[in-house]
């Protein structure tokens, strides 16, 4: 495991993944601080750039988006209350508050050093688990993959968006986008409707682009976002929190950490997730919990910690596994899969160098995001002003170009627009997007697990549930669909006997 | 009815759409012995759908949805349909006269509906960022974009 450790932060310290790894760091700060650009987007659009820096620093960069984002989004949460990322809402409560009080910069080197220890640690976690959990995937058959498969999409499913079935709706309509094309295993076309652009399939990459990059820009066309208009100013000397404030935050931070790590396991909004436990953590561990929502230094700490450490947990099941959980990381998969990479537990031996390079990285990138983020927050946190208006129409034709750019091809263009145009449809009507995209990334894998299964057998769905794994994981996944609904009933009835008593 | 299905028009163009996929299933084969045909599995996504979004409508059929939030919600209003149509013209654009007249034009013109204020500003913005789009995709990624400048401006091809 050392050995790969060392060889992954080789691969993270040749100039051109270092290169990857700090345009991904600073981009994701970008995106962390900027209202309106979200994560995914950004991955899916500038996935083309992985074409220059080659499979392993395309995958560098695009994990340095992504756990980038989340230092980024603390900056706006602390100086402007204006949160760039959702995993930054709870950091708004405290952070903010402890800026109006004159710790603007005890705030900021708090919530960057501890993203930077949870980072530090969630990758110390990936190291120990990714690993043994890929060696036993290993013997893992189609009915343990579709089952996991399942489990990933229905737990997704049930955590995003505000009505569980509509997101059920996205995952089967993402899984149904994904048969469209050349069947795997008997070779032939199905739904192309004659158009022969659709023989290959529906393309992750202007999908992606179109539900969260131009349904977000048609959204700030719609409704801008808020913009910045005032931030609290600081020295840079004021950036050292005092002696009660570092000891205040060492155990949340811990805490935030090993939480955030765990919570990241789980499909789903994963970060966000994280952040939100964290801060409810902390304000059951405190006593008394009165400072919270004024100014406590456990209620900025722990959260952002517990955000940044969601990331490193989320890359588990991607780099065991080869199976994504949640949207950044199946751009991610995309990735992979756009450079010829297969993902799953033969990425360990296939391709050491990827996949020790990626957590290497990470390393890597959580000491460039400390070292970037400290000095240059002031700067970061004036580009929250630049206006909708300037940010839309290049985010616009970036997605334009990078959509073709993937295959050179007018279609996906076309894709991208219809999916965009959709997605901000179906999104206002309660759907999603999230779903859709891990069903689209998911489904291949799931349509041919399914079939082999079937094969295996013979056509007894009962055989799942024979195997020790995969009958485990459909019955845990099965409790998931069905635990929530008897819950509320059973609270529901509960409460119309005591209104009777 | 029809004033619901209208409320609902998303959920119930995604009923019609799982039928049709569902039927079109069909043609592919859906026997599962000795092995899966390849309507197999869109047969089963096509019924869970219909089911599921069936279940929604009938769902919001009995609870009597008639505030105003769904109606207000069906269809975006103010620059949604300007925009689209910018992003519709710019993508047919885009293939037949060229990136570079696209992009500027789209830059242009999404600035302004946005509300940049001085023409000359969205303009600036505009030239500028097709340059760098241009010079970042085609000159150094080499996208062979159509319609482009740096290979008159670079000298490429």
């Amino acid at each position: 495991m050392f050995e790969g450790l060392i060889l992954g932060i080789q691969t993270a310290l040749v100039p051109t993944n270092l290169l990857g790894c700090f345009i991904g760091c600073l981009v994701g700060t970008l995106v962390g601080i900027l209202p309106g650009v979200g994560v995914s987007g950004t991955m899916a659009l500038l996935l083309p750039l992985t074409f220059a820096l080659g499979p392993t620093g395309g995958m560098i960069m695009l994990a340095g988006i992504w756990y980038g984002a989340n230092y980024g989004g603390s900056t706006t949460s602390i100086l402007v209350n204006v949160p760039g990322e959702a995993t930054s809402v709870v950091t708004c409560l405290d952070g903010h508050k402890m800026a109006l009080k004159g710790r603007a910069g005890a705030a900021l080197a708090i919530a960057a050093i501890g993203s930077f220890v949870a980072g530090t640690f969630s990758v110390v976690g990936l190291n120990f688990f990714a690993p043994p959990l890929a060696e036993v995937a290993l013997a893992f058959g189609p009915p343990e993959y579709f089952s996991l498969a399942i489990m990933g999409l229905v737990v997704l499913s049930n955590l995003s968006g505000s009505s569980s079935l509509k997101s059920f709706i996205m995952a089967f309509l993402g899984v149904s986008l994904a048969t469209i094309g050349m069947d795997n295993i008997s070779g032939s076309p199905r739904f192309t409707m004659g158009f022969s652009s659709l023989f290959g399939g529906i393309e992750f990459v202007p999908l992606l682009m179109g539900v969260f990059g131009i349904a977000e820009v048609i959204r700030a066309f719609c409704q801008p976002p808020k913009g910045v208009s005032s931030i609290i100013r600081f020295r840079f000397w004021d950036l050292y929190p005092n002696r009660e404030e570092m000891r205040r935050s060492v155990k949340p931070i811990i805490r935030g950490s090993f939480l955030g790590f765990f919570v990241g396991l789980i499909p789903g909004p994963a970060a966000v997730m994280a952040s939100f436990a964290s801060y409810g953590l902390e304000r059951r561990v405190a006593n008394p919990p009165e400072g919270f929502g004024n100014g406590a230094v456990e209620g900025l700490a722990g959260p952002e910690s517990a955000n940044n450490s969601a990331c490193g947990g989320g890359m588990v099941p991607l780099l065991a596994l080869g199976l994504p959980f949640s949207p950044p990381t199946a751009v991610l998969i995309s990735g992979l899969i756009l450079h010829n990479v297969t993902p799953g537990p033969l990425l360990m031996t296939q391709r050491p160098d990827l996949f020790w390079g990626i957590i290497g990285s990470m390393y890597v990138g959580n000491l460039i995001l400390l070292i970037m983020n400290l000095p240059l927050v002031g700067i970061f946190a004036s580009i929250a002003r630049v206006r909708p208006a300037i940010l839309m129409p290049l985010v616009l034709i970036l997605c334009m170009v990078g959509a073709y750019a993937v295959n050179n091809s007018f279609f996906d263009i076309w894709v991208m627009v219809i999916a965009g145009v959709l997605g901000f449809l179906m999104e206002r009507h309660g759907y999603e997007p999230a779903p859709l995209v891990l069903g689209l990334v998911l489904g291949n894998m799931m349509e041919s697990s399914l079939r082999r299964s079937m094969v295996i057998f013979e056509g007894d769905w009962l055989g799942f549930f024979h195997r020790p794994i995969s009958g485990t994981v459909l019955i845990l996944t099965l409790l998931v669909i069905l635990l929530p609904p008897i819950l509320r009933s059973v609270r529901q009835s509960q409460k119309k006997i005591h209104q009777g008593e | 009815m029809i004033r619901f299905l209208g409320r609902h028009w998303i959920t119930s163009l995604l009923l019609v759409c799982a039928g049709v996929y569902t039927l079109a299933a069909l043609e592919y084969g859906i026997r599962v012995r000795p092995q899966p045909q390849s309507g197999f599995v869109p047969f089963l996504l096509g019924v869970l759908i219909s089911g599921l979004t069936g279940f929604v409508l009938i769902q919001a059929l009995l609870r009597g949805e008639n505030s105003g939030k769904e109606e207000k919600e069906s269809l975006p209003r103010g620059k949604f349909f300007p925009f689209l149509l910018l992003l519709l013209a710019g993508t047919a654009c885009f293939e037949y006269l060229g990136f570079c007249f696209t992009s500027m034009a789209v830059i242009f013109l999404s600035a302004y509906l946005m509300g940049l204020r001085g023409w000359w500003k969205a303009l600036l913005l505009a030239v500028l960022a097709t340059l760098v789009a241009d010079i970042l995709f085609a000159g150094l990624l080499g996208v062979p974009l159509p319609g482009i400048l740096s290979s008159h401006l670079l000298g490429g091809n």
